[in-house]
């Protein structure tokens, strides 16, 4: 707490001094106010001001402390607390603390509180009161305009306040509208699905039932192409002599397909076509082995292939295939099958014999192509009735989700208003001005950057990225002057250290500026700012006046 | 935000390196503590060959030899005048010279002649002056100090001696160090003589050296021809036959012993080993005390389960108490203490030093009976101690007190004492890392004057700096320092600035351009500057144990330090030397100074010089007339004549502010009267209640400044809540109102040597309850503090010593009588402090903004009376800031109560200081009765009765103005 005034709310104190005083005799004891002369009006005795002693008036001022409170020695520095009052005619008046007294440094510009010793003090309250009052004046018109300005912040911080809440009962009326709105077109739109799903799934099975049919006919159909190849000499029966001409069966890699093998593969001696195509070409794993040969087949496509190479030994592919589930899978199944074919050493017979296997794949896959193409995308069109329904549903969908959408827009906009009118612009909304603003000042490394109610930043003045010093937290200033410092906190963490915050000192301007940054401890950066928010009081420049010394003079 | 970039990396470095306890080495990874720590008592091979004993005047001399190596030793035992006894030993003939500590013992001391009282086969008995007898026996070698019949200290009477002769190195691995080396080695080769052996024996080294000489640069030889102080030896001639005798007899290499290796530095060892070592027992002790620095308590404890205390400079981050780790400085001096007598042990070495203790008292529960029955009963308690360092010499000094003060003034008599220090030097400092900028620190004098709060001294931590190149400004933040400091100095103040041994290898840096160009830096083992890490990055050290860097590193602050004034004072930081990637954290042992001295011997001494080189830049920058002022973070023994000392690094805990106060008397003890603690606590934020409470402790402990790490949150007094800032207030003011008392103090410290702050038994020796006592302490012979340093406290167990002593509160001169404990109950604004009855206090009562402005400010005098109604008390008066006190421009006064008469007289009549000051208030406390008429008869007055007040509750009277001149003699009669 400040010890003694100095600050301009005290003004009108000292000119009601000065008018006094221009009266007066000006035989006053040394480093007394006016305010406190009565104290020392007695010229027998002197009561120690707080009542706790009395002493003979001649110890007053004598340079010795007598009085618990320091009231005796108002012009010596004898006593711990006391306080000196210089007159400082021309100057403002001020306090001292006693122990400026006599120290050998001149703190009164009327030299009044240097009087024993060697240092020689001069009189300088003409020029400094006339530089002061003139600073003053300055000031006093700054600090006017700021007020006048200030008054224009409130009115339109209180417009806009007055307008938001406007803004809000409308909104909430409306909200109440589009709320029902929305619920409305919900139901439609409800109402609406449940016939359309329902048509669509009567049409969507259907299809399925038929895509279901082609898929069996097909696989027979690429059973018959199988046996067909297989069965050598075309008498409907595959016989083990049949299947022992195919290398590829030879599953002990013996260089031939025993009887033995042959049996395994068919399961008996001989199979008539139906058995096949019914039974073997799936339990038997036929199907397995084409459609590994399927994909041979499609990996050789676009390239000359000169022989089908039916899969390496499982214990190879293992090692050559980039391994996915479904690689790993149908390579078990291949092993179990023991199957094997080794195409390079076969004679013509058996080439030819291959080529013709290799061209019934081929031809198994365009068509399988095909298929999957009619399973996939050519489900036929909706028919007029569900059509109708859907585009009945497409709409109330439509309009529920416009409906939905301005509900939540204005849900939103209340929102943002609601937190706008709690945040604390002031008494009087003076600082709501300074809302959606930002300030800038940039020393010599960094650019700093006030944004009031939402952040504070800074960036190196010769590029780089931008550092949040801290987000918008709350006014902080004690209590009898809450809105002198603004909070910002949890900024950018500090490596080792806090996160980053700002404290910013408000002071009344006449511009909204920010005058400095510094970062006086490691990380808690403090902004002085200046706005007219706070130029809260007028001066009155005729009170401020008289700038002619011999009005002051005592 | 830049600095921050940098802070950062350093901050990690910090951490990564320090945090952590097990970068300082233990006791079994330095391989000549391992060594030394495993020598078995009671098997010493050292035989005293009595029959060379000679006797010359003061000193007396005798062969002593190693029966197992065939070494011999030559012993020497110096009677000095001021009682001390001082024993050297030293090879007969070494193979070079070995490192003897210049620059301590601050001239020869006179000695006295020893007397031959008997001599036989097995003994020889000399005496000296106070019925001293000193005792050597033949076999087993020892030496025992006797006074009147009392045996007080047995030398080697463990057996525990060990002298490890230089020697050459066995087997081929010597040729790979010499390629490393030759260049220095050969460049210095007089210095060194003899370094590597090769089996072919020194002359193939000379051969070798001559060979490659063309090589060395023309200014190395130049400088070789100036060196003439302390330089070793050339190579002794006709030294053969005892070289080689050692050779034979040459123990096998142990590991450690020619490289060691500690984490990823290496140690070269080009001389090999070279450890020193003996015991020591102080018998009939319980209690011995000193050798700072160390974080523990002030009596100190035994080592039996526990690395030995270890003095070697380090700069330790974060250091824990109650531990013997080495901390930043080093004085090897211990002293023992008893109720009949005080002795002292103070060991000559600056290498890396460790200190053994055992006792048969504290170590019993331990021993049990097995020591009773070694020892014959164990009736008589004894303090065994083994000292030993990695080289230089055995070089003992034995005080034989036998009071506290006398050996605190034998102690001066060989280091000297505590320099008067300038009186601003002994107010309150404010100090930060970092005050920002001119601004900054403008601001900050101002609050001293907003809130009324007095200070001295503002300090600039190392952001100051362009780029952390010392004496040098950031020309942005401090654009213009001398205009700062001018103002700072309109208001009687002074600045610091710091300045850090280390300099940025910057060819446009001025100090470093320069110190490379005259060879000022410390070299590297292979012969190249050192380069290190430091604040400014790659850095070299100037080389203060040279002389002529000294000389010029102190011509710096005359006339090349930019921006400085005649009020900058200067602080010497990181001076152990710190070295951020050096073994643990400092400079390497092999680093090679001034004269080819490895830093390996002169390592804690280093900082000393580097102070004691800043001051004399003081002096000369005055032209001769200014004291100086400088605060340094390494110390050794004799630092307490360049300046101030702190306890570095601390911590913002409440055991921190605790252990403030057994440091500062260990320190204290050890000569070093001049030294503080951070208030508040370097690292981290202090709560307001311990901050409060450390400006309480710390406004009565000699040294007193505030500093904060830059980490940690601003903690201005005025920044706290208003009841704490008040009562900081306070507590300043209260400083500088004793600040005459100080300043006394400290006068008469630099005359007999005694600490300023000093324990209890100083004062009353004979009462054992204060032989422990580490939660208060003395200044001078009158003021009794017990800080509070617990949080929350209620009370504190304040003990009042001495019999028959009367105690006064100074608040309340509320009485307490001696050889009492009292639960004291405190308030926060309570400092627990008692004028001895029977002391005469002086004080400048008047706050004043600085100490400087009062300086014609009348005195009071606080008459605090004994059982027998007397007191008696000091004053020094001076300029308070130069060097004219030594013309005789001072006062040195006495004021004596007795029987009703308050006599002022002066003590040294050569002095003559004209005052203005006079004495305004006398008060007399312990006064039962009112005096019914008072007056003075003074010198130049007429007799005048003055005016009084006497206040039966509190049993004194206030006598008002007096107006007596403090150059008159006077008496003031109560009747």
């Amino acid at each position: 707490m400040k010890t003694y005034p100095t600050s301009v709310s005290v003004l009108p104190l000292c000119f009601l001094i000065i008018f006094q005083c221009s009266c007066c005799d000006g035989t006053r004891l040394r480093g007394v106010s006016i305010s406190k002369e009565s104290f020392y009006s007695d010229s027998s005795w002197f009561t120690c001001i707080d009542g706790s002693g009395k002493i003979p008036f001649s110890k007053v001022n004598d340079d010795y402390c007598d009085c618990k409170d320091s009231s005796d020695e108002p012009g010596t520095s004898a006593c711990p607390n006391g306080k000196f009052h210089c007159t400082n005619a021309g100057h403002r008046p001020k306090y001292i603390p006693s122990s400026w007294v006599n120290d050998g440094i001149c703190d009164c510009c009327d030299a009044t509180d240097e009087n024993k010793g060697s240092t020689q003090c001069v009189n300088t309250c003409k020029e400094l009161g006339k530089a002061d009052r003139e600073n003053r004046h300055r000031e006093a018109l700054l600090q006017n305009e700021g007020f006048d300005i200030r008054l224009s912040y409130i009115v339109t911080g209180q417009t806009k306040r007055k307008e938001r809440e406007e803004q809000l009962q409308h909104l909430k009326v409306e909200l109440q509208s589009a709320e029902q709105l929305k619920e409305d077109k919900e139901a439609i739109k409800i109402r609406a699905e449940e016939p359309e799903k329902k048509s669509k799934e009567e049409h969507e099975n259907k299809w399925k039932e038929e895509v279901k049919i082609r898929k069996k006919e097909l696989e027979r159909e690429t059973a018959t192409t199988a046996f067909d190849q297989l069965d050598a000499n075309n008498d409907s029966i595959l016989t083990s002599e049949e299947i022992m001409k195919v290398q590829g069966f030879d599953t002990d890699h013996d260089g031939a397909v025993s009887q033995e093998e042959a049996m395994n593969i068919l399961g008996q001696d001989q199979v008539d076509k139906e058995s096949f195509i019914t039974r073997l070409w799936t339990d038997g794993g036929f199907k397995i082995i084409f459609s590994e040969l399927n994909k041979q087949n499609e990996k050789h496509d676009g390239e000359d292939i000169e022989a089908t190479d039916l899969p390496p030994p499982p214990d190879v592919a293992s090692t050559q295939h980039p391994v996915n589930d479904e690689d790993v899978d149908d390579y078990e199944d291949y092993d179990e099958d023991e199957d094997e074919h080794d195409h390079e050493a076969h004679e013509d017979e058996d080439l030819r014999k291959s080529q013709e296997i290799k061209d019934a794949v081929r031809r198994n896959k365009e068509r399988r192509k095909k298929m999957e193409q009619d399973e996939e995308g050519e489900m036929p069109d909706w028919n007029e009735d569900t059509k109708k329904l859907i585009e009945v549903a497409d709409n109330a969908r439509l309009e529920y989700d416009e409906a939905n959408k301005k509900y939540n827009d204005i849900n939103n906009q209340i929102s943002t208003l609601e937190k706008l009118q709690t945040k604390d612009f002031g008494p009087d909304q003076e600082f709501a001005i300074l809302q959606d603003q930002c300030f800038e000042y940039t020393d010599r490394e960094y650019t700093y950057k006030l944004c009031p109610f939402d952040k504070s930043t800074q960036r190196p003045k010769n590029g780089g990225t931008e550092t949040s010093l801290g987000t918008w937290g709350e006014w902080d200033g004690p209590p009898d002057d809450k809105y002198s410092l603004m909070k910002y906190t949890r900024g950018k963490g500090c490596w080792n250290g806090p996160d980053r915050s700002t404290n910013v000192k408000m002071t009344c301007g006449k511009e909204n500026a920010v005058l400095s940054a510094t970062e006086p401890e490691r990380c808690v950066y403090q902004f002085e700012f200046t706005t007219p928010a706070l130029c809260k009081t007028q001066i009155s420049i005729n009170e401020n006046e008289p700038l002619h010394p011999e009005h002051t003079e005592l | 935000m830049w600095h921050h970039l940098i802070f950062s990396v350093i901050a990690l470095f910090v951490i990564v390196h320090a945090v952590d306890r097990n970068n300082f080495k233990k006791c079994d990874q330095s391989a000549f503590c391992k060594r030394t720590r495993a020598i078995v008592p009671g098997q010493t091979p050292y035989v005293a060959q009595l029959d060379t004993f000679q006797v010359y005047g003061g000193v007396a001399k005798l062969n002593v030899l190693n029966t197992q190596s065939g070494v011999i030793l030559a012993l020497e035992l110096h009677g000095l005048e001021t009682n001390i006894v001082r024993l050297k030993v030293n090879e007969l003939h070494p193979l070079k010279q070995r490192y003897e500590v210049p620059d301590v013992i601050i001239k020869d001391p006179r000695k006295q002649s020893w007397t031959i009282k008997n001599r036989d086969q097995q003994t020889v008995k000399v005496a000296m002056a106070n019925d001293i007898d000193v005792v050597i026996t033949k076999q087993p070698f020892r030496i025992d100090v006797i006074q009147l019949d009392d045996l007080i200290i047995s030398v080697n009477a463990r057996g525990l001696m060990s002298f490890e002769e230089l020697r050459k190195r066995k087997g081929g691995v010597t040729g790979l160090v010499m390629g490393l080396a030759d260049t220095v080695a050969c460049g210095l080769v007089s210095v060194f003589g003899f370094l590597y052996n090769s089996d072919e024996g020194r002359g193939s080294w000379s051969n070798y050296c001559e060979a490659i000489r063309p090589k060395i640069p023309p200014k190395a030889e130049k400088e070789e021809k100036d060196e003439n102080e302390n330089k070793p030896d050339e190579e002794n001639e006709g030294d053969e036959n005892a070289a080689e005798e050692k050779q034979e007899k040459e123990d096998e290499e142990e590991p450690g012993m020619w490289e060691e290796t500690f984490k990823t530095h290496k140690d070269h060892k080009p001389n090999g080993p070279s450890a020193v070592g003996l015991d020591f027992s102080f018998v009939n002790f319980d209690h011995v005390y000193g050798i700072p620095e160390h974080a523990d308590s002030f009596a100190l404890k035994t080592t039996t389960n526990t690395d030995p205390y270890r003095l070697y400079n380090l700069d330790v981050f974060e250091y824990e108490l109650n531990n013997p780790m080495a901390l930043y400085g080093a004085i090897p001096y211990m002293l023992a203490h008893n109720t009949e007598r005080t002795i002292g042990l103070f060991w000559l070495n600056a290498a890396e030093t460790w200190v053994d203790i055992s006792s048969n008292t504290a170590d019993r529960t331990l021993f049990g009976k097995m020591f009773d029955l070694v020892k014959g009963g164990g009736d008589i308690p004894q303090v065994d101690t083994h000292w030993f360092s990695e080289s230089g010499i055995i070089d003992v000094f034995i005080l034989l007190g036998p009071s506290p003060n006398q050996v605190f003034s034998q102690y001066a008599s060989l280091t000297g004492t505590t320099s008067i220090p300038p009186l601003f030097a002994i107010s309150y400092h404010q100090c930060r890392w970092n005050y920002n900028d001119e601004d900054d620190v403008k601001s900050v004098d101002a609050n001293f004057d907003e809130y009324d709060i007095p200070v001295d001294v503002i300090w600039l931590d190392i952001e100051h700096t362009d780029g952390k190149r010392y004496m040098t400004w950031d020309k942005l933040k401090f654009p213009n320092p001398v205009e700062m400091q001018d103002q700072i100095a309109s208001k009687g103040r002074k600045m610091v600035t710091i300045v850090d041994p280390h300099f940025k290898r910057d060819d446009n840096y001025f100090v470093y351009k320069k110190g490379k160009e005259l060879g000022h830096f410390i070299k590297n083992h292979d012969g190249g500057d050192y380069d290190g890490w430091c604040w400014p990055g790659s850095s070299s050290w100037i080389d203060y144990t040279n002389p002529a860097a000294r000389e010029w590193y102190a011509s710096l602050f005359v006339d090349q330090y930019e921006g400085s004034t005649k009020n900058l004072f200067t602080w010497n930081d990181m001076n152990e030397p710190s070295v951020f990637n050096g073994p643990e954290v400092t400079i390497h042992k092999d680093a090679v100074h001034h004269n080819g001295w490895e830093n390996r011997d002169v390592h804690n001494i280093y900082g000393m010089y580097m102070q004691m080189a800043t001051a004399e830049g003081h002096v000369k920058r005055s032209g001769g007339t200014e004291r100086p002022f400088v605060l340094s973070r390494a110390f050794f023994a004799g630092s307490q004549r360049y300046g101030a000392i702190w306890t570095g690094d601390n911590i913002a805990d409440w055991d921190h502010l605790k252990a403030s106060i057994p440091m500062l008397l260990s320190i204290g003890v050890a000569g070093l009267a001049f030294a503080g603690a951070d208030v508040g606590g370097f690292f981290k934020n202090p709560e307001p209640e311990l901050l409060t409470r450390w400006y309480q402790a710390a406004a009565y402990q000699p040294f007193f400044r505030a500093h904060a790490h830059l980490d940690t949150k601003r903690r201005e007094p005025w920044l706290l809540p208003t009841q704490n800032m008040a009562i900081i207030r306070s507590a300043i003011r209260q400083r500088y109102a004793l600040l005459p008392f100080w300043y006394t103090q400290f006068y008469i410290s630099s005359l007999n040597g005694a600490p300023v702050m000093r324990p209890l038994w100083a004062l009353f020796p004979t009462d054992e309850n204060t032989f422990k006592t580490e939660d208060e302490f003395m200044i001078g012979n009158a003021l009794l503090v017990h800080p509070v340093t617990s949080k929350g406290a209620a009370a504190v167990n304040v003990y009042f010593p001495g019999q028959d002593t009367i105690w006064y509160d100074v608040e309340t001169y509320k009485t307490y009588i001696g050889l009492n404990f009292v639960s004291i109950p405190v308030t926060a604004e309570k400092i627990p402090v008692y004028q001895f009855g029977g002391s005469i206090i002086p004080k400048k009562e008047r706050v004043r903004r600085c100490s400087s402005l009062g300086k014609d400010d009348p005195y009071t005098l606080v008459v605090a009376l004994d059982k027998d109604y007397s007191a008696k008390g000091e004053l020094y008066i001076d300029d308070g800031h130069s060097y004219e006190y030594k013309q005789n421009k001072f006062l040195y006064r006495s004021f004596v109560y007795k029987d009703n008469k308050l006599m002022s007289r002066k003590i040294d009549n050569n002095g003559n200081y004209a005052t203005e000051s006079t004495v305004e208030r006398i008060i007399v406390i312990g006064l039962f009765d009112s005096p019914n008429t008072i007056h003075a008869i003074g010198q130049n007055s007429p007799m005048k009765n003055l005016e009084f007040t006497y206040n039966s509750q509190t049993k004194s009277v206030v006598i008002r103005k007096p107006e007596l001149r403090l150059q008159d003699d006077w008496v003031i009669v109560l009747k």
